[in-house]
């Protein structure tokens, strides 16, 4: 990056792995709840089944400015 | 499958059934994790860290024993007729295709893996590859145009909803038969989904028919969804077969079970112990002992002091793992 910062209007998810994403929309866990994506809907009611809580995403952690490399 | 390596050996081919006409192609659309990063250097603001709680081993859960039976392979077709011939029976099966791609270019996050070297692996918006039925389905949800070069389908032993499920959507088929526009397509997606969504929701909750139109309503596929609701009698159909889906046709596979159990009993401890952790880690471990010694990964050895390939194990699968 030469020290220059991104541009924040590009921002939306800013990482991604298989099993989850860092992003700067915020409640996007609760925003999901209402997904008719059949893969949102088949996960929801496996967790359902396994655990009685249908999640599709959970909030591990907040962090304010960083460095991706 | 104890010893990899062995198979793809005169006497392992020999010996291993059909298992080698397939295997190629499950061991190819196996790309391991995903771990990629948009932009780099210096980010400003809030940023949130969202995962999907027990994803391995909830994945794990939705996985049966393959119906070797039922095998098919595919070939020579574009994305829509696979589409149209499986749809969501993908879903619940063992299947890795050879493909050519291409997505439209307002895709942002396309999902197709491509190997670019012997360590990475990119997510191009066009390219040739092999990929799993599960990437198919969702590459087709984007608008990606597909062209199957060659795959193999084999269904989960116990695939009784998706065949329901198929009914229904070949119904909604068609609905196309006098038009291949892309909207017609979204439709199509749109009103299976909601299809599948009326199925598990009323009977995991006590929603109502009422409450999950009103958040179809909201959403922004509403458009599509009320088009197709418009010009057939989906909705009614959907409403005298729900009843019909009985507690066995969700299927409760062996994997479901030891994943069931597993979780069961890291709750009786409290969150943070030892015992909670360990049996975290069990339910974790199970899914990576599927895929240990795939791609021939080394690893250091303290005993003789040298790098190693990593075995591979009796639970190793590339069907389970990909």
């Amino acid at each position: 990056m030469n020290g220059q910062e991104n541009d924040r209007e590009n921002y939306k998810i800013i990482s991604c792995t298989t099993d989850g994403f860092i992003s700067d929309e915020p409640n996007m866990d609760s925003k999901l709840i209402d997904s008719t994506n059949v893969f949102s809907l088949l996960y929801y009611n496996m967790r359902l089944k396994l655990t009685g809580v249908g999640a599709l995403l959970e909030t591990k952690y907040i962090e304010s400015d960083g460095v991706i490399s | 499958m104890k010893d990899l390596a062995r198979l793809n050996t005169p006497v392992g081919i020999e010996l291993s059934g059909d298992l080698h006409e397939y295997i190629d192609y499950f061991l190819g659309s196996y790309h391991g994790g995903r771990n990629e990063s948009f932009i780099y250097g210096v980010v400003k603001g809030e940023f949130y860290d969202y995962d999907l709680p027990g994803a391995y081993p909830t994945a794990m859960a939705m996985l049966d024993y393959p119906d070797w039976d039922s095998r098919e392979m595919i070939g020579g077709q574009n994305g829509d007729e696979l589409f149209s011939s499986l749809n969501y029976d993908l879903i619940k099966s063992y299947t890795a295709l050879k493909i050519k791609f291409e997505f439209p270019s307002t895709v942002k996050y396309p999902n197709i893996p491509v190997r670019l070297d012997f360590s990475s692996v990119v997510f191009p918006l066009t390219g040739e590859t092999f990929c799993t039925g599960h990437e198919f389905l969702l590459a087709m949800r984007l608008g990606c145009r597909i062209k199957i070069l060659s795959g193999v389908y084999i269904p989960f032993k116990n695939s009784k909803l998706n065949s329901k499920l198929k009914l229904k959507s070949n119904s909604i088929s068609n609905l196309d038969s006098n038009s291949n526009s892309d909207s017609n397509s979204k439709r199509k997606f749109f009103v299976q989904d909601h299809l599948i969504k009326q199925l598990f929701e009323l009977k995991y909750s006590d929603k109502t028919f009422d409450s999950i139109e009103k958040s179809i309503y909201k959403s922004e596929n509403y458009y599509f969804l009320k088009q197709a609701l418009q010009q057939t009698p989906v909705q009614t159909e959907i409403e005298a077969e729900t009843e019909a889906v009985t507690e066995a046709e969700t299927g409760e596979s062996n994997f479901y079970l030891v994943v069931k159990e597993l979780i069961q009993e890291r709750v009786k401890h409290p969150k943070g112990s030892y015992m909670n952790l360990l049996y975290k880690f069990l339910a974790n471990a199970g899914i990576g002992q599927m895929a240990r010694g795939l791609n021939q990964k080394v690893k250091f050895d303290v005993r003789s002091n040298s790098t190693k390939p990593l075995p591979s194990g009796e639970l190793v699968s590339p069907l389970y793992a990909g």
